[in-house]
């Protein structure tokens, strides 16, 4: 009887409006964030659609990382940092119809601030943010507390993208995601959680930024998001034209795609932190500058980036990915692999293998130190990997795996590590505060240094690029110098997309698709 | 009947208090999760958790559960805000769709199997094992391979359209045929040694009706249990199922849910899914009574 009211249940038709686009196209998407509103999640993953869906105040250039206008014309920073006042475009239109103006920024600021809504990642970035002030109806100052100068590179993201004031006090917080409402290029259509998002394009759209190109007849007009939260499922779906564009494919469905004349592997370096592990310098033996030294010797990273990433991530020398705005080239090459240094150094630290077991000894047995090994984005192969190498110079490598990002905070906050993994997105600098200031949220080095600290504030603090790169560079020089990171990888996004698709470039950030840009020719 | 029930009911509780304690006694939480990374002091991220109720003694948060649980109320996301009820609510259609056609694929290829490995052979038993020891992942993956990537017959996956659920449901419905088949079978052998078999083919009856009319619904009993049992291995199997052919459901929302740590979420998708268990397999004692007369004869 059960079955049969299921199945009565399960044989209503499936209506669903199907409106015609001539140019529509399927998007992979990876894990399902847990919610889709920017302002209030914190999923990178969010930004893929939403990117097109909201403008922001700047944009910055994909191309050279230069800020360039969005929803605001002209900006001005006063000379003590405090006080950033945005000139607003006029004439434009969110997609309910309503005029976009200062009230709106405003509004939008509100939301995000109010701590109510529990912004999971908006909120920090507005950074020493006090308060706002509406000059007239296109022209609104923000003004901040103490001057932080990655400001503007907050506001280019999507987490800070305008919505319609109107929507906004339309729905609820856990509704509005369901009904988003910017001024971007594609509407939002539909949201359905688990099956998929729907985005439209926006045809009165005309403000936008400067490296957005001209529609055409090809162009792109309507994206569906689809979760394809298993990875090996993901180059099927490329390959039998289930979805023409895929992101996150496996380094080897990589590799293997890259013969298929039908399907093209769209690499995207990241920029932010590089795949890396930190040294905890507060245990033995990793307190020992030598040891830290001798282990970034003993690592041969080009090993690991042919064997597991295929080739497909360059190698990592410093802190900050080499695309990222602020790098400092002169890192490439320091620790380049050598066993003989390594062990040199080693021997430099004191440590002998009287046992003759191939192992320096410590105290109670051969050298041992443990890495914190998230279960995610291949870091346990690479783990694998480092383990063979430090045997070879002697010092034995315990990995302990950690399932969840609680689980690693967890094991890091018992302390019972050497190093531990981490990577994380962006491209402003001052992302290595909370990773190396002295009292930053995430200092699992344990190292503790007024200079590094001081660099740090002063460089997010002042306007000057210059100054900015200046300090940002002697940072990166600190931190090798006290070989306080592993670099292993810069991130790369394996995106792979069908031969019909053409145009298709990301942002600044390197997640999010430019799908304004995307044409999509007749089948071949 | 009745005292089974009660089990049932007690079950349903052991479930909810195993996991309600489980899921605390891991480190950390949606709230913390959500926030590692994103610049949030650590003050932030505990006045946060007061906000939500998470900061108070776990017998207090337990006893406020099932005071709102009893009340009707699953609680909200920890990270969306959306009710639990909801979620459920959403991806409750294409789970029962899946759940159903599986079934209804496992009656019919496990009813064939058994039948087949009754009267012997060696490849029945064959189809039988490999069902019961392969992994979903394995057939799963392999069946999208030949059938989507190779041969372009069927999509890879999704929601969109009758065509894109037949993979996932002959997937699952294979893996959960396999324990029906191995009971069918047996209960079939067991009848084919009884008396009235051997009167039926002493009457002369050909033994493809003696295998059908007369063994075949005598066998049927044990195989209602069956059928019901393997409703728990579904809940399980659709976790897997669904994530591999991209589609919504219960199964995708508990394994996304259990990752970000969102407690509400994960522990009203398992009360809801005790329940149902409940149900279907109260469901099966009924039917079995209807279908067999001599268990309704039993005092």
């Amino acid at each position: 009887m059960l079955i049969l009211i299921m199945t009565g249940c399960a044989g209503a038709p499936a209506a669903e409006s199907q409106a015609q686009a001539r140019n529509r196209i399927v998007y992979g998407l990876t894990l399902e964030p847990s919610g889709f509103d920017p302002h209030i999640n914190a999923s990178s993953e969010l930004g893929i659609p939403l990117r097109s869906v909201y403008d922001t105040l700047v944009y910055r250039d994909p191309n050279d990382k230069r800020f360039v206008s969005g929803l605001a014309a002209a900006w001005e920073i006063s000379p003590d940092g405090l006080v950033y006042t945005f000139m607003l475009r006029q004439g434009v239109m969110f997609h309910d119809g309503t005029p976009f103006n200062a009230a709106a920024v405003g509004a939008n600021l509100d939301r995000i601030t109010n701590p109510d809504n529990a912004s999971q990642k908006a909120v920090f970035m507005l950074g020493t943010y006090t308060r706002y002030e509406i000059v007239d109806d296109y022209t609104i100052r923000v003004v901040l507390s103490e001057p932080y100068s990655p400001l503007l590179d907050s506001l280019s993201q999507v987490y800070l993208g305008i919505a319609s004031p109107t929507a906004l006090s339309a729905y609820s917080n856990e509704r509005y995601q369901f009904h988003q409402v910017g001024t971007g290029p594609f509407r939002f259509v539909e949201y359905l959680p688990g099956d998929r998002l729907v985005i439209r394009r926006n045809a009165d759209y005309t403000w936008m930024p400067s490296f957005y190109q001209p529609v055409n007849d090809l162009s792109v007009d309507e994206v569906e998001f689809r979760f394809f939260s298993d990875p090996p499922t993901r180059a099927i779906a490329l390959e039998s034209g289930d979805a023409q564009i895929m992101g996150e494919l496996l380094p080897i469905d990589a590799r293997a795609l890259s013969n298929n004349i039908d399907i093209q592997i769209l690499p995207v370096t990241i920029a932010g932190q590089p795949l890396q592990f930190m040294f905890n310098t507060a245990r033995a033996p990793t307190d020992n500058l030598l040891v830290r030294q001798a282990l970034l010797f003993a690592t041969n990273r080009d090993l690991i980036v042919d064997g597991i990433y295929q080739d497909f991530s360059p190698v990592a020398w410093g802190a900050l990915a080499a695309i990222t705005p602020f790098y400092n080239d002169q890192v490439v090459g320091a620790y380049t692999y050598d066993t003989v240094q390594a062990r040199l150094l080693m021997e430099q630290a004191g440590y002998i293998d009287a046992d003759n077991n191939s192992f320096y000894d410590a105290v109670d047995g051969d050298l041992t130190v443990t890495l914190i090994v998230p279960s995610w984005g291949l870091i346990p192969e690479v783990a694998q990997l480092i383990q063979d190498q430090w045997r070879i110079i002697g010092v034995r490598a315990v990995l302990d795996s950690a399932p969840s990002r609680t689980m690693v905070v967890e094991k890091v906050n018992e302390g019972a590590y050497n190093l531990v993994a981490f990577y994380s997105f962006g491209n402003d600098a001052s992302l290595l505060n909370d990773y190396f200031r002295g009292d930053g949220s995430l200092n699992w080095t344990g190292y503790q240094s007024s200079d590094l600290d001081n660099l740090l504030i002063d460089a997010t603090r002042q306007s000057d690029p210059n100054g900015r790169a200046a300090g940002y560079g002697q940072v990166q020089r600190l931190l090798l110098e006290q070989a306080l990171i592993l670099p292993i990888r810069d991130y790369v996004n394996l995106n792979g997309a069908r031969a019909e698709i053409q145009g298709l470039t990301y942002d600044a950030y390197g997640w999010n698709p430019l799908l304004h840009n995307v044409t999509l020719s007749p089948a071949l | 009947m009745l005292r089974r029930f009660y089990n049932g009911i007690l079950s349903v509780w052991l479930a909810v208090t195993l996991l309600f304690f489980a899921m605390r006694v891991l480190p950390g939480d949606a709230v913390e999760s959500s926030l590692i990374g994103s610049g949030a002091s650590a003050s932030v991220i505990e006045s946060r958790r007061a906000a939500l109720g998470l900061d108070a003694p776990p017998l207090v948060q337990y006893g406020l559960y099932w005071f709102n649980l009893l009340r009707g109320d699953f609680g909200i996301s920890l990270l969306n805000g959306r009710p639990v009820i909801e979620i459920i609510a959403q991806n409750l259609r294409p789970t029962v769709e899946l759940a159903v056609g599986a079934i209804l694929f496992a009656v019919l290829f496990g009813g064939g199997v058994g039948l087949w490995a009754a009267q012997g052979g060696i490849l029945p038993r064959i189809v039988i094992a490999l069902t019961q020891s392969v992994p979903i992942l394995w057939t799963g993956t392999l069946a999208v391979y030949v059938f989507a990537a190779q041969l372009n017959l069927l999509p890879s996956g999704g929601a969109g359209g009758a065509a894109s659920i037949i993979l996932p449901i002959g997937v699952l419905g294979f893996h959960t045929s396999g324990a029906i088949a191995a009971v069918f079978a047996a209960a079939l052998r067991e009848a084919n040694v009884s008396d009235y078999a051997l009167v039926a083919r002493a009457k002369g009856l050909r033994s493809r009706h003696v295998w059908l009319r007369h063994l075949t619904p005598n066998a049927l009993a044990p195989v209602m249990t069956v059928i019901g049992l393997q409703f728990g291995f579904l809940l399980g199997g659709v976790v897997v199922t669904e994530s591999l052919f991209a589609r919504p459901g219960i199964g995708r929302a508990l394994l996304n849910a259990t990752m970000t740590q969102d407690y509400p979420v994960v522990q009203g998708i398992a009360v809801y899914s005790a329940l149902i268990y409940l149900l279907v397999m109260t469901a099966t004692d009924v039917l079995k009574l209807w279908i067999d007369p001599r268990i309704r004869a039993m005092p």
